[in-house]
């Protein structure tokens, strides 16, 4: 996968590497230089106040929109402006806020069109049918009615069936876009532990976005705040329940 | 009763192949969001294509008609990779888009003026296709065999494509929401020429029933284009039994006219018909898929 051999052969590449990346809309400049990081199998959080930037940011990370300066790189790769069908296929699997499902396919469709993905990976037949058993396993739900169209489900069940998706495609990272909007509480909590359990089993690193704060610092291995495009936290989870609140948020 | 029949069937039989090319345009238009009225110059381009082949070149028709899809194909493709994809790449407006798709289709069409006049151009009729066969009251000729096999073959394969394939996948996901498919590693330019090609190539088998059926004249791209429109207008965008309903009900509402009204009031009645729908049912028929904006 690897276009770009990294400085030091030796050090270890993360995952994700971020660098001072700035990027915005037409003038509206949203990212004032934002870098960060995950490392191999590591979940962490990004959170931030509405309008912080933290969609932006994700959607810079896979190229839907371009930074103006910065770097984006995917195991020490260049991925900096690519489009998202490439860095799709170089495995960043992003989950989008509220639309991770298409409609009018069923179920089993949206999976097959995921696994195609996987397939461009290199995953061969017997890997995606683990994956597709994995996922089954993880939201029971989905199995039971693979020919429903994935617009009749409910806000829940879609983002089960985004979450599998992304799983279809063998990321070796998963950006996940506040998958509790609009939850029931009890269902947050199965969402989140169903995102731990694919970091913790399948080893895959994880980024998320989230607004249920407490909820989400409990599963993560650490966390940053972004405010006004910029950010302000950078630490475990117990060193952000340290601080003061209020001027993070 | 035996002639209304008749008309019913023949109507039925054309019916389809509007249906046919209805769907091929309404796979464009769900997929890539573009009005793409010069599907007509496909038609009509490939008609013309076929009997050039046949009748001026002495082509065997299997083979015209095998060179007719392909030229229906590289129609397509040619107006997506010349004319849409530089649109697109502009962030050109649905009008702009609109525009250019009409522009296609009247230059289209005059440059076969050039070309060939304004004659009307038949194929000269062969023993094949005057076969005939009765089954009561109904005379069912090789044209319906055709038509009828054409469509199962194009509506199966297209329903099959759809439902069982990466790339027909593709073509529902990019319909529904091409930025979640791109997510995907889904590469929209990759995926509309695909569509491009499967649309035009299904709206070949019509160009070429039409032209061993009828004359072939420079204005039968717009004359199915308006039947097109109509029919998904009725079927709603997107849908496969509904593009094929409301293809079969333009055909069968023209064929059947003639039998009380004079031959003209045809066009009359069907846009009576179409009054109708957008009056009692302006969602048509079915569900529409077209993306809103
Ligand atoms: N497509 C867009 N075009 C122009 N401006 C945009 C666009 N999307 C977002 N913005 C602006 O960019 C800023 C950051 O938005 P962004 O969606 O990244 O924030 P967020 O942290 O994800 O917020 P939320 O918690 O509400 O999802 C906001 O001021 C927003 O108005
Ligand atoms: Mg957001």
């Amino acid at each position: 996968m690897r276009t770009h051999d990294a400085p030091h052969a030796a050090a270890q590449p993360h995952v994700l590497d971020v660098a001072d990346v700035v990027a915005g809309y037409g003038k509206n400049t949203v990212l004032r230089g934002v870098g960060l990081t995950v490392g191999e199998s590591e979940l962490v959080a990004l959170l931030g106040h509405n309008g912080a930037g933290k969609t932006t940011l994700l959607r810079s990370i896979v190229g839907q929109v371009k930074p103006t300066a910065g770097r984006v790189l995917l195991d020490g790769a260049d991925f900096t402006g690519r489009p998202p069908s490439a860095t799709a296929v170089a495995g960043m699997s992003l989950v989008p806020q509220g639309h991770g499902v298409f409609p009018s396919l069923t179920i089993e469709e949206n999976l097959t069109l995921a696994a195609a993905t996987g397939g461009k990976r290199g995953a061969s037949a017997a890997t995606l049918a683990d994956s597709k058993a994995f996922a089954f396993d993880l939201f029971g739900i989905l199995k039971q009615r693979p020919k429903d169209r994935a617009g009749s489900l409910s806000g829940g069940q879609r983002q089960m069936l985004a979450i599998s998706m992304a799983l279809m495609t063998q990321p070796r990272l998963m950006l996940l876009d506040e998958p509790s909007t609009g939850l029931a509480p009890v269902l947050v909590d199965e969402v989140l532990a169903a995102v731990r359990k694919v970091n913790r089993e399948l080893g895959t690193s994880v980024l998320v976005v989230e607004q249920d704060i407490k909820r989400v610092l409990g599963v993560a291995d650490r966390a940053y705040v972004l405010k006004l495009g910029g950010l302000v936290f950078t630490g475990t989870p117990a060193q952000l329940e340290k601080r003061d609140w209020s001027e993070l948020f | 009763m035996d002639l209304l029949l008749q008309l019913a069937k023949n109507g039925a039989i054309i019916g389809l192949l509007y249906g046919l090319f209805a769907y091929g345009m309404s796979l464009i238009v769900s997929t890539t969001g573009v009005l793409h009225f010069a599907h007509g110059f496909t038609l009509v381009g490939s008609a013309y294509t076929f009997w050039w082949l046949f009748q001026g070149q002495d082509v065997h028709p299997v083979l015209a008609a095998a060179l007719t899809l392909v030229v229906a194909g590289a129609i397509g493709v040619l107006i997506e990779l010349g004319i849409y994809r530089p649109l697109r790449r502009r962030k050109a407006g649905e009008m702009t888009f609109l525009v250019a798709s009409l522009a296609v289709l009247t230059l289209g069409q005059n440059f076969l003026v050039l070309l060939f006049g304004t004659d009307p151009k038949p194929t000269p009729p062969s023993e094949f296709m005057s076969w005939s066969v009765s089954f009561g009251p109904l005379l069912i000729r090789t044209f319906d065999v055709l038509v009828i096999a054409a469509s199962l073959v194009a509506f199966v394969g297209l329903y099959l494509l759809q439902t069982k394939t990466a790339v027909g996948l593709s073509f529902r996901a990019v319909g529904d929401n091409p930025q979640r498919a791109e997510t995907l590693g889904i590469r929209l330019q990759h995926t509309y020429v695909w569509v491009f090609l499967a649309g035009s190539v299904v709206a070949g088998l019509p160009a070429i029933l039409l032209s061993v059926q009828n004359p072939v004249t420079p204005s039968m791209g717009f004359d199915l284009l308006v039947k097109a429109v109509i029919a998904l207008v009725i079927g709603g965008i997107g849908s496969m039994p509904g593009a094929l309903l409301g293809g079969v009900l333009i055909g069968l509402v023209e064929s059947l006219a003639v039998y009380k009204l004079p031959t003209h009031w045809a066009e009359f009645t069907l846009f009576a018909v179409l009054f109708l729908f957008v009056v009692v049912r302006p969602n048509g028929l079915t569900r529409s898929r077209l993306r809103s904006a």
